[in-house]
């Protein structure tokens, strides 16, 4: 085969992101047309499919295959391609009458919520209506081949990415407004005679005939690109450039004058207008909305875990949960070990390791894709149940007690503590960590009933609590009715066999994840089989206004306010005590302050950022909220309300922050386990690799991954704080104001956690090296 | 005699049509804030191989020409192409053996010593060569093309500029969601003033 055309079939560039939006755009098509077609097989025939697909396939062809490469090297190739974006893939766009499918193909919130309404915006269809006017399309079509094909500005676009990116969108949709007049796609309606497209047809053809023929007979090369150019086999630049003139000559007339002849022969033998296509087109609206209407209302299954066939079945089974927890119970027991006997290097210790790398980071990435699985293997709760048969449980925890704000103080308290006393370096005091946590857990719940040490002490619990309140999966009764109807409510009192919810939440009335342990004592105990673990949106019981059972309504809760904004500001706190700039700027206060008030500097950072800030933050932000919108609730009020909304961003940052140590370290544990086996006289792991252990550079994948975790944080904060403010209640421009300071806030935090992410990070629990 | 349209009082036409004025001006801003944002999205990205031809020489009985990628040079990654043809057939010589080398002419630094491939290369005329020059100033590139019969070398200089600001890389990354929210704000506009229109053809009526 011939070198050169070789080298043509093997040149395929990788564009992914323009694969992947033609994918999505037929993926859309592709399901709308088999929407409509079901109901009008006659309007939605194949063709139409056909059409539509091939014209991706062109732009594809176009942009995307060997033709894109040798564009720098051929002007005829070059000219290939821009006939492709001009006149073969806008027509065959539009043949496939894209409107409906596309707008139907769409998932029914985005068609209802967003499509739809701006759709219906009058200045917008006003808008399109007069581009694609023949008298408009046509000067903008010749406009712009003429200027891309001028000396200057076609070198521009042959010289940087940029503008040759411009030019093929120029192009794209200029000849997209050019054939719709000719195509006049379903449904537009007929506006004009079709008489009118023989001259304007003409008109187009004959601007690219002089333009073609400029080109063509030249005596000299337009373009200095293609002069220079390597002469790719053995054509030299003259004779590219007449080739290309010809191309851009015969197959550009034959577009135009192909539909010409069909229009022209159409019109004379009065085929030309199916009279009604188009005015037939409410009357199809109006069948069709009769059709829906007659059609029994249908509520789509939410999707259910439980229903998955191997999983859904361990998960029903009653011993899951203790046979999920036993597994941890044993890892924490050796992690215990290890910390108390082992070498007190974290890198080398299993409590060095285990607790500050994979676990924290196995919870979050559980908590992003599933819900509270870490309270579900919780191992802590194991030894209660032999504190429930020694010790009384008989007490009701006390009245006082029965809030957060006890598990709002562990918590800034255990954020200051790691810090404090580097606990990731210290696997002593992590064993001892642990042990006071398995004690705390069997003597409160040995002594008072219910499981009081989960839903008030536990600050792992109440950071599960938090940001499994953005999680996909939630505990739920999956039909409202079968609950109405049952008396027994075995789901919080119990059967026999099995116990009830412990933390009082009874599931027909549960509406967030929040205090939710996901022990599925409740699907357990439902007679019904009515319990089960549903796909819902994340974050909807931010903006809630229902009261969450046994919590009441979360604008009335300032403990739980609280212990959001705490877990949120600790998010950026935590991670920020990791970067450079932070680390460096503590240790300069700490030799600024001598060495009596240097312990201060620690508890100082996270008395600010941790409580001062947020008072700061928070308050300023609710009262300007008040201020602004003029509106009749207290400050405190407003605080209360929005603060749940800051929990997504505090939960990317979470992610973003825990997955980045589990990713660069997760095989960090190999050493250290293989180190434990042998110190326990169990060589069969072999010689520990420490080179594992080493901390090494991240890889691009994972800051563009941290960013996008970010991304999704703000954005569902600003969603959640909108749908906050747009309360029923509230009229439009007062909700604007009431949001303002709120999406304010949340965008500076958002930019304070894309710095923190940027700066190099400490890589805790690993060896330095690699 | 219109009804009362609320407490505010009605505008006059002159207030409506500077109101308009305002909107469009607005309108305006934010779709050219759009386009040179989308644009400056797009100048982020470079071709993988391919660029502006850097010089194009011959050397014995074949034809060398070399492009370099993004265009200008920037310090960071850097793509140089290489197009070796027999000078007579003007057929490519695919299997030449080719070393790229690029060394720094400001100051004393490492030279930096890559072979081609036409694998590296998007466009299998060309061998390919990518480089991660640390720094900006002036370096020299030098192209070996070793055939066992002609041996031959050639090079030239470019300036690089410095390397583009981290964000640059990480804009669309950091950009996209205030393109949704963007989005989202338009629409909750364009509802808002299509429904106050309604109601107030309504309160005409």
């Amino acid at each position: 085969m011939n070198p050169t055309f070789e080298a043509v079939l093997r040149s395929w560039p990788s564009e992914p992101w323009l694969s992947a939006a033609l994918l999505a755009t037929a993926g859309v098509y592709l399901r709308g047309w088999l929407a409509l077609r079901g109901r009008d097989p006659e309007r939605w025939h194949a063709g139409r499919l056909a059409a539509f697909m091939a014209g991706l396939g062109t732009i594809f062809l176009a942009l995307a295959s060997p033709i894109e490469p040798f564009s720098g090297l051929l002007l005829q190739v070059h000219m290939l391609q821009h006939l492709l974006l001009m006149m073969a893939a806008p027509p065959l766009i539009w043949l496939g009458a894209p409107f409906f499918p596309l707008l139907r193909g769409l998932p029914a919130v985005v068609r209802r919520d967003w499509a739809a309404p701006v759709l219906r915006v009058r200045w917008l269809r006003r808008g399109f209506e007069r581009l694609t006017h023949p008298c408009v399309a046509l000067p903008l079509f010749a406009g712009a081949t003429w200027l891309w094909h001028a000396p200057a500005v076609y070198e521009a676009a042959l010289e940087r990415d940029a503008w040759h990116y411009l030019q093929h969108a120029c192009f794209l949709a200029t000849a997209l407004l050019f054939w719709h007049p000719v195509v006049r796609p379903y449904p537009s309606r007929p506006r004009w005679s079709r008489w009118l497209l023989v001259p304007y047809l003409i008109a187009a053809d004959l601007q690219n005939t002089v333009l073609a023929a400029l080109l063509t007979f030249s005596g000299h090369v337009w373009y200095p690109h293609y002069a220079e150019a390597p002469r790719v086999a053995g054509v030299s630049a003259l004779a590219d450039q007449a080739a290309g003139g010809a191309l851009m000559w015969a197959p550009g007339s034959l577009a135009y004058l192909g539909p010409l002849f069909a229009i022209g022969l159409a019109q004379l033998c009065g085929t030309g207008e199916r009279r009604g296509k188009a005015s037939d087109a409410p009357r199809q609206a109006r069948r069709l909305q009769g059709e829906r209407a007659a059609r029994p209302k249908r509520g789509a299954a939410p999707f259910d875990v439980l229903r998955i066939p191997l999983l859904g079945r361990f998960l029903r089974w009653p011993r899951a949960r203790i046979a999920l927890q036993l597994p941890m119970l044993v890892v924490a027991a050796a992690m215990i070990y290890d910390g108390l006997r082992g070498p007190q290097i974290g890198p080398m210790n299993l409590a060095g390791v285990l607790p500050w790398i994979h676990w924290r980071g196995l919870l979050v990435i559980g908590l992003f894709a599933a819900g509270n699985v870490a309270c579900m293997a919780c191992p802590f709760t194991v030894p209660r149940r032999l504190g429930r048969r020694w010790l009384p449980a008989a007490w009701n925890w006390p009245r006082r007690l029965r809030s957060k704000w006890l598990a709002v103080s562990l918590l800034a308290t255990f954020f200051w503590a790691y810090e404090q006393f580097a606990l990731w370096d210290n696997p002593w005091r992590t064993a001892w960590i642990a042990i006071a946590y398995f004690a705390a857990a069997f003597v409160v719940d040995g002594l008072f009933r219910g499981a009081s040490f989960c839903k008030y002490l536990c600050p792992i619990g109440q950071f599960n609590f938090v940001q499994s309140l953005v999680s996909p999966l939630e505990v739920k009764v999956r039909e409202a009715e079968v609950c109405a109807a049952c008396h027994t409510k075995e789901c919080i009192r119990g059967s026999p066999s099995v116990p009830g919810c412990e933390l009082q939440l009874l599931v027909p009335q549960k509406s967030s994840n929040m205090d939710c342990t996901f022990c599925l004592d409740c699907v357990h105990a439902c007679p019904h089989a009515n319990v089960g673990i549903l796909a819902v949106a994340p974050g909807h019981a931010l903006w809630s206004e229902t009261p969450h059972d046994s919590l009441g309504r979360l604008a009335g809760r300032t403990d739980l306010a609280a212990l959001c904004v705490v877990l949120v500001f600790a998010a950026f706190a935590n991670a920020a005590g990791m970067v450079a700039p932070v680390v460096h700027g503590l240790d300069r206060l700490r030799s600024a302050a001598g060495p009596h008030q240097a312990a201060w500097v620690t508890p100082g950072f996270y008395l600010a950022t941790l409580v001062l800030g947020p008072i700061v933050l928070v308050g300023a932000a609710a009262a300007f909220s008040c201020g602004l919108s003029a509106g009749p609730r207290a400050w405190l009020h407003t605080a209360r309300r929005f603060a749940y909304a800051l929990v997504p961003l505090g939960f990317s940052m979470w992610l973003a922050h825990y997955s980045f140590h589990f990713f660069t370290s997760y095989d960090a544990a190999l050493p250290v386990i293989q180190r434990f086996a042998g110190d326990l006289g169990l060589p069969f792991a072999g010689e520990p690799r420490w080179v594992c252990g080493c901390c090494r550079p991240a890889a691009d994948w994972l800051l563009h991954a941290e960013i996008l975790a970010l991304d999704f944080g703000l954005l569902l904060s600003l969603y959640a704080s909108y749908r906050i403010a747009v309360s029923p209640s509230q009229r439009f421009w007062r909700a604007v104001r009431a949001l303002a300071p709120w999406a304010l806030l949340i965008a500076l935090m958002y930019f304070a956690g894309i710095w923190i992410l940027l700066q190099p990070m400490q890589m805790r629990g690993t060896m330095p090296g690699a | 005699m219109h009804p009362p349209t609320g407490n505010k009082p009605r505008m006059t036409r002159i207030a409506r049509m500077k109101k308009i004025r305002v909107i469009r001006v607005i309108r305006a801003i934010c779709g050219s804030c759009f386009f040179l944002v989308a644009l400056s999205l797009l100048c982020t990205s470079a071709r993988g191989d391919g660029g502006a031809l850097r010089l194009s020489q011959r050397i014995g009985g074949r034809m060398v020409s070399v492009f370099t990628s993004p265009t200008p040079l920037r310090a960071g990654r850097v793509d140089v192409s290489v197009y070796v043809q027999d000078a007579a057939s003007a057929d490519p010589i695919g299997r030449a053996e080719v070393f790229v080398t690029a060394a720094p002419l400001d100051r004393h630094g490492e030279s930096i010593r890559r072979r081609a491939t036409v694998d590296q290369a998007t466009n299998k005329l060309f061998q390919a060569a990518e480089f991660d020059l640390p720094e900006a100033g002036r370096w020299r590139f030098s192209i070996e093309a070793d055939d066992p019969r002609q041996p031959g070398a050639l090079s030239f200089e470019a300036d690089l500029a410095g390397p583009p600001p981290r964000w640059r890389a990480l804009a669309p990354w950091i950009g996209w969601p205030w393109l949704v929210i963007a989005a989202f704000i338009s629409r909750q506009f364009l509802l808002h003033h299509s429904s106050n229109f309604r109601l107030k053809r309504l309160r005409k009526l």
